[in-house]
């Protein structure tokens, strides 16, 4: 009893030490922030006008999509590598094919998941569609892809477990895979890693990102409700479930 | 003019969330205000002109995220009493 309260005491003791700390840290970035905004307001040529430029020959309309998928693809190479390496983190620390405890069934949750759920699937269409254009891209229809994963998995509509193994490892694996023939493509063809050859750069662009947005949204919501491909994730073990 | 206080408020909210977020020694109470602080990061992020980085903030930053701590909230020491208040809170709502 006196144990504990001298360790809920030494504990608030540490807290109230550590308060001005919590306290000093967000006020030093937010001046950092404001000077940043601040210094941002004089004019100055940042890398817009050299991206304007280059726009025609990147084969997409939207500035963002060019940097990202053309300019820079390099780094977005590199990002879909670390989604699928999150994934390979979750299946090593998970057990395999163990399924979450089965939730109570709720009616309404389940109803309006089967609403949304295809409304989120054009949505996440029209994004990837959009991201030529203006405001979207794979990362974005990912992420809505991901979304719809876990709604389905919270209203007990669990999608990643009733893929097979097998294909949830090619769907993780598909856009990373993709991204990096096609960037071996450019070197066979005479251009340099990931230098689209001219004329093709829409076409390249839009299977990178058919792909990339599959497997980042299948990668999403396998971190949050998949398990190790294994053994258990049999058939046997899905019909016992329902 | 209302613009500008507009971001003053904003800016002023988001440190506030981040300071709350820290501090707070509830676990549930924590990621409630992480997922707060993303969808007002996904307002700063619009106010910055950059839609697209506002989009991704909202959907990874505050949904994923935050549905991510709630089920890690479940292996947490602790935490399984106030997952159960969660899982009645979500019902109540939805």
């Amino acid at each position: 009893m006196k144990f504990a309260m001298i360790k809920s005491k030494n504990m608030t003791q540490r807290q109230i030490k550590a308060l001005p700390l919590f306290a000093v840290l967000p006020i030093l970035l937010g001046i950092g922030l404001a000077w940043a905004y601040l210094s941002a307001l004089e004019p100055r040529p940042g890398l817009g006008p050299r991206v304007a430029a280059q726009l025609d020959q990147s084969g997409v309309k939207s500035p963002v999509t060019a940097v990202l998928l053309n300019f820079r693809g390099y780094d977005t190479l590199l990002e879909c590598f670390v989604v699928f390496l999150a994934v390979l983190g979750v299946w090593s620390l998970a057990p395999p094919g163990t399924t979450t405890p089965p939730r109570e069934k709720d009616a309404i949750l389940s109803s309006l998941v089967s609403l949304l759920a295809p409304l989120m699937l054009v949505v996440a269409g029209y994004l990837l569609w959009s991201g030529d254009n203006g405001v979207g891209g794979a990362f974005q229809a990912g992420a809505v892809l991901g979304g719809t994963g876990v709604l389905l998995h919270l209203a007990d509509r669990p999608l990643i477990r009733s893929v097979p193994p097998t294909l949830l490892i090619v769907g993780v694996l598909l856009g990373p895979a993709i991204f990096l023939a096609l960037a071996m493509l450019c070197i066979l063809l005479g251009y340099g890693f990931l230098q689209y050859p001219p004329g093709w750069s829409s076409v390249f662009i839009t299977v990178i990102e058919a792909g990339a947005a599959l497997s980042i949204g299948l990668s999403l919501a396998t971190l949050f409700g998949g398990r190790r491909p294994g053994k258990s994730a049999t058939p046997h073990n899905l019909s016992r479930h329902h | 003019m209302i613009l500008i206080s507009f971001d003053l408020i904003l800016a002023a909210s988001l440190i506030w969330l981040a300071y709350r977020l820290l501090v707070s020694d509830n676990f549930f109470t924590s990621v409630v205000l992480f997922l707060s602080f993303g969808l007002f990061m996904a307002m700063a992020w619009v106010r910055l002109r950059a839609p697209d980085v506002a989009m991704a903030e909202a959907a990874i930053g505050a949904g994923l995220t935050g549905a991510l701590f709630l089920s890690a909230l479940r292996g947490v020491p602790g935490g399984k009493q106030r997952e159960r208040r969660v899982d009645g809170d979500e019902i109540r709502h939805d």
